[in-house]
C-alpha cells in the first residue's frame, strides 16, 4: 500500500477535507428562506390571533344581543300581565280626529278599581309603574299587592319593569276602543304586543 | 399536510361562528313573528263579531317602498310626533321599518264560522304570520276562537 499522504486524502475527501461538502439535501437553509418562512408564519399567526379573538368578540356581541331579546321580552310579558288586568283606560285617550292616539305613558283602571301608570322616561330609559293608593289618595312607586290578610300593601320592587330601552309606545285607536297596543324598543329591536281589555 | 389541517381549523371556527350568529337572528325574526301575531289577533278580536271576516289575501304589514299600503290591520299603526295616524313607512319608523321590510313580514286572517248544534255561533281566526329569510318563507300561525254575545 504505498499512497501518499496527499493521494490518500485526495482519494477520500470526505472525512478530512474541511469544510466539508454537504449534498444538496444535507444542506442548512439560507438566511432568506428562514426570513421568508418567518414572514409567512406570523401572518398565519396573526391572522389566527386575530380570528380567535373576532371569534370571541362575536361571541360577547351574540350574548348580549341575546340578552336584549331577552329583556325585551320580559318587559313586554310584564307589560301583558299588568294589562290583561286592565278595565279602563284614562290615558291615552283616541281623538275622534286623528283616530288613533300614541303616548308614552298609560294610565288604566284594574279590576279592582285600583289607577296604575306606565310611565316610559327617554332621559334614563326605564319603564315604571305607580299605583293610586285609594286610602291616601297619593300615587305610590310600585303596585299594591294584597297579603295574606288581604290588605294591599305597596310593592316596591315592581316599580321598575324595565331598564335600559329605547322607546316604549302605548297606542289605542278609536275604532278598536278595547284594544291597546304596544311597542317595545331596545337598541333596534322592536317588539309589539296588543291586549283586549275586560270592560266589555 | 401542516396548512390544510390549519385550513380546517379557521374553516370550523369560522363555520361556527356564522352559524351560531345564523341562529340568533332567526331565533330574534322568530320572537317578532310570535309578537305580531299576538297583535294581530287581538286587533282582529277587538272588532264587532259581525265584522270579523275571512280574507284569503296575504297583506304586507308595512307600507312598501313603492308606496303600496300595509293591510288593514296595520293601516293606523301609531301616531308619532307628527300628529296623524301613520302606517310602519320608511320616514316615520326607519329602524321598525328596516326590521319588517328586510325580511318582508305579511300576516293572513282566516276565520271559519262555526255553528255547533244546540251551541253558540263562534268563529275560528287562523293569523298566519309570513317572512322571508335567504330565500326560504317562514310561517307562524297563531289560533284563536270568538263566540257571538247573546
Amino acid at each position: 500500500m504505498n499512497i501518499s499522504f496527499r493521494a490518500f486524502f485526495r482519494r477520500r475527501p470526505d472525512i478530512h477535507s474541511y469544510p466539508l461538502p454537504l449534498s444538496r439535501d444535507r444542506m442548512g437553509f439560507t438566511f432568506v428562506e428562514i426570513m421568508v418562512a418567518s414572514v409567512i408564519a406570523f401572518v398565519l399567526f396573526q391572522a389566527v390571533y386575530q380570528l380567535f379573538f373576532s371569534t370571541l368578540n362575536s361571541n360577547k356581541v351574540h350574548d348580549e344581543y341575546t340578552s336584549k331579546l331577552m329583556a325585551c321580552r320580559v318587559v313586554l310579558m310584564q307589560v301583558q300581565r299588568l294589562t290583561v288586568d286592565a278595565r279602563a283606560i284614562l290615558h291615552p285617550i283616541p281623538s275622534m280626529t286623528v283616530g288613533t292616539t300614541s303616548s308614552n305613558t298609560l294610565v288604566f283602571r284594574d279590576s279592582i278599581g285600583l289607577v296604575k301608570t306606565l310611565s316610559f322616561s327617554k332621559e334614563t330609559g326605564e319603564l315604571k309603574m305607580h299605583t293610586l293608593d285609594l286610602q291616601t289618595g297619593t300615587m305610590v312607586p310600585g303596585s299594591l299587592d294584597p297579603d295574606l290578610g288581604g290588605t294591599l300593601q305597596p310593592n316596591p320592587r315592581r316599580s321598575i319593569l324595565g331598564k335600559g330601552l329605547k322607546e316604549v309606545v302605548f297606542t289605542v285607536d278609536s275604532m278598536s276602543m278595547d284594544t291597546l297596543q304596544y311597542r317595545i324598543m331596545i337598541d333596534d329591536f322592536h317588539l309589539v304586543g296588543g291586549v283586549r281589555l275586560l270592560n266589555g | 399536510m401542516a396548512a390544510s389541517i390549519l385550513l380546517v381549523v379557521v374553516g370550523a371556527v369560522v363555520a361556527l361562528s356564522i352559524t351560531s350568529s345564523r341562529n340568533i337572528r332567526r331565533s330574534a325574526d322568530v320572537l317578532f313573528a310570535i309578537s305580531l301575531a299576538q297583535l294581530t289577533m287581538e286587533k282582529v278580536l277587538g272588532n264587532p263579531y259581525d265584522q270579523i271576516s275571512d280574507d284569503s289575501t296575504i297583506y304586507p304589514i308595512y307600507k312598501t317602498v313603492a308606496g303600496a299600503p300595509p293591510g288593514p290591520v296595520f293601516e293606523n299603526f301609531e301616531v308619532p310626533q307628527t300628529g296623524s295616524s301613520l302606517a310602519i313607512e320608511k320616514l316615520n319608523f326607519q329602524s321598525l321599518h328596516t326590521q319588517v321590510s328586510d325580511l318582508q313580514y305579511r300576516y293572513q286572517v282566516r276565520v271559519t264560522d262555526l255553528i255547533p248544534p244546540n251551541a253558540h255561533a263562534s268563529k275560528q281566526i287562523l293569523v298566519t304570520i309570513y317572512w322571508m329569510n335567504e330565500g326560504n318563507t317562514y310561517e307562524y300561525k297563531l289560533s284563536g276562537f270568538l263566540s257571538k254575545k247573546t
